[in-house]
C-alpha cells in the first residue's frame, strides 16, 4: 500500500455559502500542459521562469476580431500596436494575418521595417518622433500621426526639405465619458485645439496634407456606449474638417482599448463572460460610422488594439523558491519571477494556475517575486492549494505589455518560446547572459 | 494668309471631302475612308449614276449643315449615305437632265427632315439606328411623284463602262457579284468584284457572312420557285447580304448565336422582299432595301427585347464585326454591357447557400436567385448550437446596396421567423425586402431582413456599398439567410433577370483566394466583396494631365515621358512620346488597361502587358482573362484568326495574374496551348508606374521604372 501524501494542517475561516457579501471563493484550475505541449517538459528544456506564446490562440483571437468587423464594416485595417509586444516572431504572426504596424517610437518604427513592413503599411503616432527617423517616415510614405503643434513644425520643415507634399492625420483627444480623459495625447477636440491643428495644416500651402484623424480614448473600455460617444464626436469631426476646410480625408482611426479576459484589481467581477464580446465592440462601432456617415460609405477604418489580441496568448511559467508563514499568519509564497517580468502586475491580477495535482483544501497565498524590493509583490492574495519549493506555476494572462516592460533589474531576463501551429515548440528569444550587458558597457 | 488657308481646308475641305468618303463606306458598315473613295469611283463605272450619287451625298450633307446637323455625324457619313442611295436610285428610270437634279434636291431635303424626324423617333424610344429607311422612304416617294411630272426625261438606254467581257463563272457566283453591284445600283459583275474586294478589306467576318446571308436567302427563294431573275440579277439578293452583315456582326457581337440570328433574318427578308415587290407590282418599283431595314430592325429589336446572353448586342457605336468582336472580348466580356456597377450585398466571408437554378426555390420564373449566408473563419454557418437566430453569423449583420440607385420598395413589418419555421403563401414568402432601381428595366431584389431594420425610404436615392438594412429571417426562411435577385420590373416577386456581379473574391480552401471579374457566384463558394488597399488606390490616381517620368532599360537607359489624358468622351488614356496610346479604365477597386494602339517595342507597350487588370488587393490572389491577339499576330495570322474568332476561344490568349504576399504582382500571358509568351512582374513601389520587368519567350527581360531624383 502506497503511503498517503503528507499535507500540512490549515486553519480557514468559514463562509457561510455564496449567500455573504464576499461571494464565493475563485478556486485556481489546474494546467499541466499548454497547446499540448508539457510544461514540466518545457521547464526542462529552457529553464524557469520561461514566457510562452501560443500560435493558435493569437490566430484564433486574430480571426475573430477579423470576422467581428469584416462582415460589419466595409474597409477595415488592423494594426498591430507594436508596443503591447514587439518579439519579432510575435509582430510576424500579426502581419501574416493582414496586420499593419502601429508604432510609437523611432525605435519601433525601425523594428517594423526591419519586420519587412513598407513604410506606407506603418502607422506613426506616439509623442516623440525623432527629426530623422520622421523624415525617413515621411520619405517612406508612413501614415504619421501628429501629436502637438511643433511636430506639425517640423513636418512642414521635412516637407520643404524633401520637395515633397506630406500625407499626415492628427491626434486628438475628447471626453467620450472614460476617465481619465487622455488629455495629454493629441490635440483636444472640446476646446478647439484640433481645429486649430487642422488650420494650420490646412494654410501649410501644399506642404501638408490631412488625410485622416485619429484618437485612442482609453485602456480596458468595458462599456460599449463610450466607443460610441467617441466614434460619433470623431466623425462629426471628420465631417466638420471636410466641410469647412473642402479637405476630403481618407480615414479614421479609434486606436484601440478593447479590454482582455485579465482582471483589473479595481474590477469586483472577474468572469470574463460579463466583459462585451468583439462582436459587441464592432457592432457599436460600425453602426455608429454607418450612421454618421449615411447614405454615404464610411471612410477607411483603421483599429490598433493590443492587449485585447495578444493578452490570452502569454503564459509565465515560474517556480517556488521558497515559502513562509507571514506575521499575520496568512501563507507567503517567493516564485522565480516578479514584478521585473510583470510590470502591470500593479494593475492586474493575473490568474494563478498549479502545474501539478494537489489533495486537500486551498487556502489565502501571497506571492511574492525573487527581487530584493518591498514592492516585488505578484499576486497580494489568492487561493492556491498546498504548494512547496520547487513547485510549478503558470501565471496567465500576460502576453500584453510585459515582454515589452519587462527589465533588467536584479534578474536576467529568461527565454521566451512560441508554440506553433504545428505545436512544435521555437525558442523565438533566449535567455539574458551576463555577457549580454557586458558587452553595451565601456 | 497662310493659317489662314490651313484653317479653311481643315474646317471646311477636309470636313467636306471626309463626309462624302464616309459616306460611300457607311453603306458597307465602315468608317475606312479609302474604302470610300473606291466605292466612290466604282459608282462612276456608270458615270451619270455616279454622278447623281455624288450629287445626293453633296445636296443632304450640306442641306444638313445648314440645317445644324451635328457636323460630326455628318463627317462619318451618317447622314450622307442615305442622300447616296437617293441619287444613285434617281436614274434607274431616268436620264441626267437639269430637271432630275432639281428635283434631287427636293428629295433630299425631305431626306434630312425625315432622317432628323426618324433618328430623334427610333434612336430616342427604341435605341435603334435608323438604317437605310430614310432612303426607302424617301424613294418610294419620289418615284411615285415622278407620275406627277412630265418634265423629267425617262431613260432611253444603259449607260455603264465594261471594257472586257466578264469570264464565264458558276451562275450562283456571278448573282452574289450581281447583288453586291447593285448595294449601289450598279449591274455589272465587275463592280461587284471590286466591292467583293473592299468588303474583305475592311471585314472579313462582314465577307464570311455576306456568302452566308446571300446562300440561305436565296437558296429558300430557289428552293420555293421564285422569280429567278430577282436572283440572277441581284435586285433581292443584297437585301440578304445587308441583313447578314448588320445582324451578324455590326449590331451584334459576332458570335456563333449572331450568326445563326443572321441566316434566320435572311429568311424572312426573302418573305419581305416578295411581299414588297407584289405589293408595288402594279408600279414596277424595285423593293430596294426596305426588307433589309425592316427585318434588322426587328430582330435587333427582338434581341434587345429578350435579353438573351446568347445575343450580345453593342451597347455603344458599333464599329466593324472585328472592332466589335475585340470590343466585346476587352470591355464586354471583362467588365459587363449593362455599365453597370455591382457589389455583393454584403461584408465579409459569406457561402452562397443557393445559387441559379438551385434545389430548393431558384426555379422557374425565379431561377436567376442566390441566397447567401455568413460564415465564420472554420467554414461554419452557426456559432454554437443554440436555437436563437444569433446562433448564426448571418443574424443582425449589415447587408448593403448592390449598386447605386433609387429605393422603389420597402417592406419591413414582418417578424423573423424562429428556427424552422416559414411564410410561404404568395404575399409573405419574400419577407422584409428592398427593391432598388439601377437602371431602366434593372432592379435589384434584397429580401427576409430583420424586422424594422431597413434604414432606407421609398424613393431614397442610395449609392453602392450603402446599408440598406440587417440580415434577419423573415419571409421564407427557415434560418437567417439573405436572398437576391434582379428583375425587370419593380413589382415585388418580378421574374428574375441575371445581372453578374462586377469582381468578388473567392476564398478556395487552403490560403489560396482567386479573384472573378463580371461573373456570378455558384452554390457552396465563399465569396467575398474586393476590398480595395488604400495604398494600391493612391498608387494608381492618374488625375488626367499628370506626367510621369520614366526610365526604359533594354541595353541602355532611355528616359521617356508619359501623360495621363482624357478624351472628349471621358475615355482615359496614357500617352508617351512617340504618340503610343494605351486607353485604360480606372474602377474604384482596380485599374485595367483596355486596349493598345502603337509600336510593340515601347515602354508603355510593356506597362500594356503587365497591367491589364491589377486588382487594388494585397492578399495573395490569382486571376485570369482573355486577352485579343491583335497586338501580338502579323498581318496574315490575323486575317486567319479573324475568320475563327467569332467561333471561338481558342485564337484569344490568356492572361493569368498573382498577386504575391508581399503586394508585387506577376502576370504571364498564354498562348491556348500553354506556351508562355510573356512573363510580368510589377512591384508597386516609389512612384507611378513602379517597377516593372517583362521577359518574353526568348528570355530577354527588359524593365520599366519610375525615374529616382
Amino acid at each position: 500500500m502506497e503511503k498517503k501524501l503528507y499535507t500540512r494542517p490549515i486553519i480557514q475561516r468559514q463562509y457561510m455559502g455564496a449567500a455573504n457579501k464576499f461571494g464565493g471563493s475563485v478556486f485556481p484550475e489546474n494546467m499541466s500542459s499548454i497547446d499540448g505541449v508539457e510544461i514540466e517538459k518545457l521547464i526542462e528544456e529552457h529553464g524557469s521562469p520561461l514566457f510562452v506564446f501560443s500560435e493558435a490562440s493569437i490566430r484564433r483571437k486574430m480571426k475573430e476580431f477579423k470576422q467581428a468587423f469584416q462582415t460589419r464594416y466595409p474597409r477595415f485595417q488592423p494594426a498591430w500596436s507594436y508596443k503591447t509586444n514587439y518579439l519579432n516572431s510575435i509582430c510576424k504572426i500579426f502581419h501574416d494575418e493582414g496586420c499593419w504596424a502601429e508604432v510609437v517610437s523611432g525605435f519601433e518604427y525601425k523594428k517594423a521595417r526591419a519586420n519587412g513592413i513598407p513604410g506606407n503599411k506603418i502607422i506613426f503616432n506616439g509623442p516623440y518622433k525623432p527629426y530623422d527617423v520622421l523624415k525617413q517616415a515621411a520619405i517612406d510614405g508612413a501614415k504619421i500621426h501628429a501629436d502637438h503643434l511643433d511636430e506639425i513644425s517640423d513636418l512642414i520643415k521635412i516637407s520643404e526639405e524633401i520637395g515633397k507634399e506630406i500625407e499626415i492625420a492628427i491626434r486628438i483627444n475628447m471626453d467620450a465619458g472614460m476617465y481619465p480623459i487622455w488629455s495629454r495625447f493629441g490635440f483636444n477636440l472640446e476646446t478647439g485645439h484640433a481645429l486649430e491643428a487642422v488650420r494650420k495644416i490646412s494654410f501649410s500651402k501644399g506642404k501638408l496634407k490631412l488625410i485622416g484623424v485619429h484618437t485612442h480614448i482609453g485602456t480596458y473600455i468595458t462599456d460599449t456606449g463610450i466607443y460610441k460617444k467617441g466614434v460619433k464626436k470623431l466623425a462629426d469631426f471628420y465631417l466638420k474638417v471636410q466641410e469647412e476646410f473642402k479637405q476630403p480625408l481618407e480615414y479614421i482611426d479609434i486606436g484601440g482599448g478593447f479590454p482582455s479576459a485579465s482582471k483589473l484589481k479595481a474590477q469586483y467581477y472577474s468572469d470574463t463572460n460579463l466583459l462585451p464580446s468583439m462582436e459587441n465592440y464592432a457592432e457599436v462601432i460600425s453602426n455608429t460610422l454607418y450612421d454618421a456617415f449615411s447614405p454615404n460609405e464610411p471612410p477607411i477604418l483603421f483599429l490598433e488594439n493590443g492587449r485585447a489580441l495578444i493578452d490570452e496568448a502569454g503564459y509565465l511559467i515560474s517556480t517556488v523558491v521558497g515559502s513562509k508563514t507571514m506575521p499575520s499568519g496568512r501563507r507567503g509564497l517567493v516564485i522565480d519571477a516578479g514584478v521585473n517580468l510583470l510590470y502591470t502586475s500593479t494593475w492586474y491580477d493575473f490568474k494563478v494556475h498549479p502545474v501539478g495535482n494537489y489533495m486537500g483544501s486551498y487556502e489565502q497565498v501571497v506571492i511574492y517575486g525573487p527581487l530584493c524590493m518591498n514592492i516585488d509583490v505578484v499576486r497580494e492574495s489568492c487561493m492556491l492549494p498546498n504548494m512547496q519549493r520547487g513547485d510549478s506555476l503558470v501565471l496567465h494572462p500576460v502576453g500584453a505589455y510585459n515582454v515589452t516592460q519587462w527589465m533588467q533589474f536584479i534578474e536576467m531576463r529568461p527565454a521566451v518560446v512560441l508554440i506553433g501551429l504545428d505545436k512544435k515548440v521555437k525558442l523565438i528569444r533566449r535567455k539574458e547572459t551576463v555577457d549580454d550587458l557586458n558587452s553595451v558597457e565601456r | 494668309m497662310i493659317p489662314k488657308l490651313i484653317n479653311i481646308y481643315q474646317n471646311h475641305f477636309k470636313w467636306f471631302v471626309e463626309s462624302i468618303l464616309n459616306a460611300y463606306s457607311m453603306v458597307l458598315f465602315t468608317s475606312k475612308k479609302r474604302a470610300g473613295l473606291i466605292l466612290l469611283l466604282t459608282t462612276f463605272s456608270e458615270p451619270f449614276a455616279g454622278f447623281s450619287g455624288l450629287l445626293g451625298v453633296i445636296f443632304t450633307n450640306q442641306i444638313s449643315e445648314y440645317l445644324g446637323v451635328y457636323r460630326e455625324k455628318l463627317r462619318k457619313g451618317l447622314y450622307g449615305f442615305n442622300g447616296l442611295l437617293v441619287g444613285l436610285a434617281f436614274t434607274l428610270y431616268h436620264d441626267p437632265s437639269v430637271m432630275l437634279y432639281m428635283f434631287l434636291f427636293a428629295s433630299c431635303v425631305l431626306l434630312v427632315v425625315i432622317t432628323i424626324w426618324m433618328e430623334g423617333s427610333l434612336g430616342y424610344y427604341y435605341g435603334m439606328p435608323i438604317l437605310s429607311l430614310p432612303f426607302v422612304v424617301v424613294t418610294f416617294i419620289a418615284y411615285t411623284a415622278f407620275f406627277n411630272y412630265n418634265g423629267i426625261p425617262l431613260k432611253t438606254g444603259i449607260y455603264s463602262i465594261s471594257l472586257f467581257e466578264f469570264p464565264k463563272v458558276p451562275l450562283f457566283f456571278l448573282a452574289y457579284l450581281k447583288s453586291l453591284g447593285t448595294i449601289f445600283f450598279l449591274n455589272s459583275p465587275w463592280a461587284g468584284l471590286v466591292i467583293l474586294f473592299v468588303l474583305f478589306y475592311v471585314s472579313r467576318i462582314s465577307f464570311l457572312l455576306s456568302i452566308l446571308g446571300f446562300s440561305i436567302g436565296s437558296s429558300f427563294q430557289y428552293l420555293l420557285g421564285g422569280n429567278i431573275y430577282d436572283i440572277t440579277g441581284g435586285v433581292v439578293g443584297f437585301n440578304y447580304i445587308l441583313t447578314a452583315i448588320a445582324l451578324g456582326g455590326i449590331f451584334l457581337v459576332p458570335s456563333p448565336g449572331a450568326f445563326i440570328l443572321a441566316g434566320v433574318a435572311s429568311i424572312s427578308v426573302a418573305v419581305l422582299a416578295s411581299f414588297t415587290k407584289v405589293f408595288f407590282y402594279f408600279f414596277n418599283f424595285p423593293v430596294l432595301s426596305f426588307p433589309f431595314a425592316i427585318v434588322t430592325l426587328l430582330f435587333l429589336y427582338a434581341t434587345k427585347q429578350l435579353r438573351n446572353t446568347k445575343f450580345k448586342v453593342m451597347d455603344l457605336l458599333p464599329g466593324s464585326p472585328e472592332e466589335n468582336l475585340d470590343y466585346y472580348n476587352t470591355r464586354l466580356k471583362r467588365f459587363g454591357g449593362l455599365g453597370l456597377y455591382t457589389k455583393l450585398p454584403f461584408l465579409g466571408e459569406w457561402m452562397v447557400s443557393q445559387g441559379y437554378d438551385g434545389k430548393y426555390t431558384h426555379k422557374d420564373e425565379w431561377k436567376s436567385s442566390l441566397d447567401f449566408m455568413a460564415v465564420g473563419s472554420d467554414r461554419k454557418v452557426r456559432k454554437g448550437l443554440t436555437n436563437e437566430l444569433s446562433d448564426y453569423y448571418t443574424f443582425n449583420l449589415p447587408v448593403l446596396a448592390v449598386g447605386s440607385g433609387r429605393v422603389v420598395k420597402i417592406v419591413s413589418h414582418m417578424e423573423d421567423n424562429k428556427i424552422s419555421e416559414v411564410k410561404a403563401d404568395r404575399e409573405e414568402k419574400w419577407g422584409n425586402l428592398v427593391i432598388i432601381e439601377h437602371t431602366p428595366g434593372v432592379y435589384s431584389n434584397v429580401s427576409h431582413l430583420k424586422k424594422d431594420s431597413i434604414t432606407v425610404k421609398e424613393g431614397d436615392f442610395v449609392t453602392i456599398g450603402a446599408r440598406i438594412g440587417m440580415a434577419g429571417s423573415s419571409g421564407r426562411s427557415p434560418e437567417p439567410h439573405i436572398h437576391l435577385h434582379f428583375q425587370s420590373t419593380p413589382n415585388i416577386g418580378g421574374t428574375t433577370i441575371e445581372i453578374p456581379f462586377t469582381q468578388y473574391v473567392k476564398d478556395n480552401t487552403s490560403n489560396h483566394k482567386s479573384l472573378h471579374f463580371n461573373s456570378v457566384p455558384q452554390e457552396d463558394e465563399i465569396i467575398s466583396n474586393l476590398m480595395p488597399e488604400i495604398n494600391l488606390k493612391n498608387f494608381f490616381s492618374l488625375a488626367p494631365g499628370t506626367s510621369f517620368k520614366i526610365e526604359y532599360v533594354t541595353q541602355k537607359i532611355k528616359k521617356e515621358i508619359w501623360k495621363s489624358q482624357i478624351d472628349f468622351f471621358g475615355g482615359r488614356y496614357l500617352e508617351d512620346e512617340k504618340g503610343n496610346i494605351l486607353y485604360f479604365f480606372l474602377g474604384g477597386d482596380y485599374f485595367a488597361s483596355l486596349d493598345y494602339q502603337g509600336e510593340s517595342n515601347s515602354a508603355l507597350y510593356l506597362f500594356f502587358l503587365s497591367s491589364y487588370r491589377v486588382p487594388f488587393y494585397s492578399t495573395k490572389s490569382e486571376w485570369e482573362e482573355a486577352m485579343t491577339y491583335k497586338n501580338l499576330s502579323n498581318f496574315i495570322s490575323k486575317i486567319a484568326k479573324d475568320i475563327v474568332a467569332p467561333f471561338s476561344d481558342i485564337v484569344s490568349y490568356r492572361w493569368k495574374g498573382r498577386m504575391e504576399e508581399n503586394g508585387s504582382m506577376q502576370a504571364q500571358l498564354e498562348k491556348n496551348n500553354h506556351e508562355i509568351l510573356f512573363n510580368t512582374f510589377f512591384e508597386f513601389s516609389g512612384k507611378f508606374p513602379g517597377i516593372i520587368k517583362v521577359t518574353d519567350k526568348k528570355g530577354i527581360t527588359k524593365e520599366v521604372r519610375f525615374e529616382k531624383q
